[in-house]
């Protein structure tokens, strides 16, 4: 109620605070159409400019004072150019409609649940993960970077067994297939069956750690299981499975 | 990356848009215009040989001065002097006002007032030393 009172006395001191926040909230939404790591950066350097030419402006030195302003003026060409993918796909997503995004996600699920249920028919065994909020990247080993979208027909066949990269899982990031061959780390859990294979083993350990849904198909048996949190969802139809994978992944994970 | 360190740089992320709004902000309004009175003392320089100063020169002058905010600022932290260059100068008594370049300010600092406006000071010609 006090500071009410003295914010409505004092109206520069409250437009002031708008201006703050309104700036902030700007630049916030801005930095929020990039990755975080990378927006990180870039604010990070902008603040560093900033707070330099504050600096330089406060000392009145001139020849840096300059450098930063040539600096500063250039910036957002500078970081147009350096980002431009970035920004591209930033505003690729701002205009995309959302019937556009459900297609996408239904496409997606539909071809992965294609492609695993002719794994299953054929008994090849096959390890899918898709990441979710939480990125994969750290607990991955080796792998072969691929940037592709994903199709049936080349989740097929990279776990045809002559192929080089079938022994390994298949990583599904942002709705892309970015990986291909990539080993997980086995859980630790001794309450497991001893039974369990290698590839189950993998799909249950990357599950503890992260928030992927990892989907697996028996070379042995032909089923299919889905792991997500180490919990195990197992013989799955191809419906049931398209049923479960909508639930799991939301639209916000695979744009 | 878990979770939490995700949440964390989402955090860094906002941390740092704020500051950067602040930083923004106080730069934008550390331009504005503002006025300073400051405390400047007169230093005399060039005293030609064989003058004496008869009178007493005051020592400090109350200097208005205008201009962005962040350099009266700057000039708050440096201090600012006045020069008085004396080498023209001849026996008897002559008055000095105090030109913005006397004070060796910013270009951008504008010298509004100064109290006293003028500096009166008295020479005289030394005794010659005794042979």
């Amino acid at each position: 109620m006090v500071l009410m009172s003295y914010l409505l006395q004092n109206i520069d001191v409250l437009q002031d605070l708008l201006d703050l926040l309104l700036t902030g909230l700007i630049i916030w939404r801005l930095a929020r159409l990039m990755k975080t790591v990378l927006a990180l950066r870039i604010l990070t350097a902008l603040l560093a400019l900033v707070a330099g030419h504050l600096l330089a402006r406060l000392l009145s030195l001139q020849t840096v004072r300059l450098i930063f302003d040539t600096f500063l003026a250039s910036s957002v060409v500078v970081l147009a150019v350096i980002f431009q993918t970035d920004i591209r796909r930033a505003f690729a997503a701002l205009i995309r409609s959302r019937a556009v995004k459900d297609v996408e996600m239904s496409d997606l699920i539909d071809e992965l649940v294609f492609a695993v249920g002719g794994l299953s028919q054929k008994r090849i065994g096959a390890l899918i993960v898709i990441e979710r909020s939480i990125q994969v990247d750290s607990y991955l080993a080796v792998g072969t970077e691929i940037d592709a979208k994903v199709t049936s027909e080349l989740i097929s066949s990279i776990f045809l067994p002559y192929s080089p990269i079938h022994d390994g899982a298949v990583i599904i990031q942002r709705g892309k297939l970015t990986r291909a061959g990539c080993f997980l780390p086995l859980t630790q859990n001794f309450e497991v069956s001893k039974s369990l294979g290698t590839r189950h083993r993998a799909a249950m350990g990357l599950s503890e750690l992260v928030d992927a849904v990892v989907i697996v198909v028996s070379e042995e048996t032909g089923t299919v299981s889905v792991f997500v949190g180490g919990k195990k969802t197992t013989n799955l139809d191809p419906p049931a499975l398209g049923k479960l994978l909508r639930r799991l992944v939301e639209q916000r994970w695979i744009k | 990356m878990t979770e939490a360190r995700a949440t964390d740089q989402v955090m860094a992320v906002r941390l740092l848009s704020l500051l950067l709004a602040g930083l923004l902000w106080l730069g934008v309004t550390l331009e504005h215009s503002g006025e300073v009175k400051l405390q400047v003392p007169v230093v005399l320089e060039h005293m030609p040989a064989g003058l004496l100063l008869a009178s007493t020169p005051p020592g400090v002058l109350e200097v208005t001065v205008s201009g962005p905010r962040i350099l009266l600022l700057g000039l708050r932290l440096r201090g600012a002097g006045c020069l008085l260059d004396l080498s023209g100068a001849q026996a008897g008594a002559a008055s000095f006002s105090a030109p913005d370049g006397n004070f060796s300010l910013d270009r951008e600092l504008k010298v509004v007032r100064v109290f006293p406006s003028a500096i009166r000071l008295t020479l005289v010609k030394a005794a010659p030393a005794p042979r």
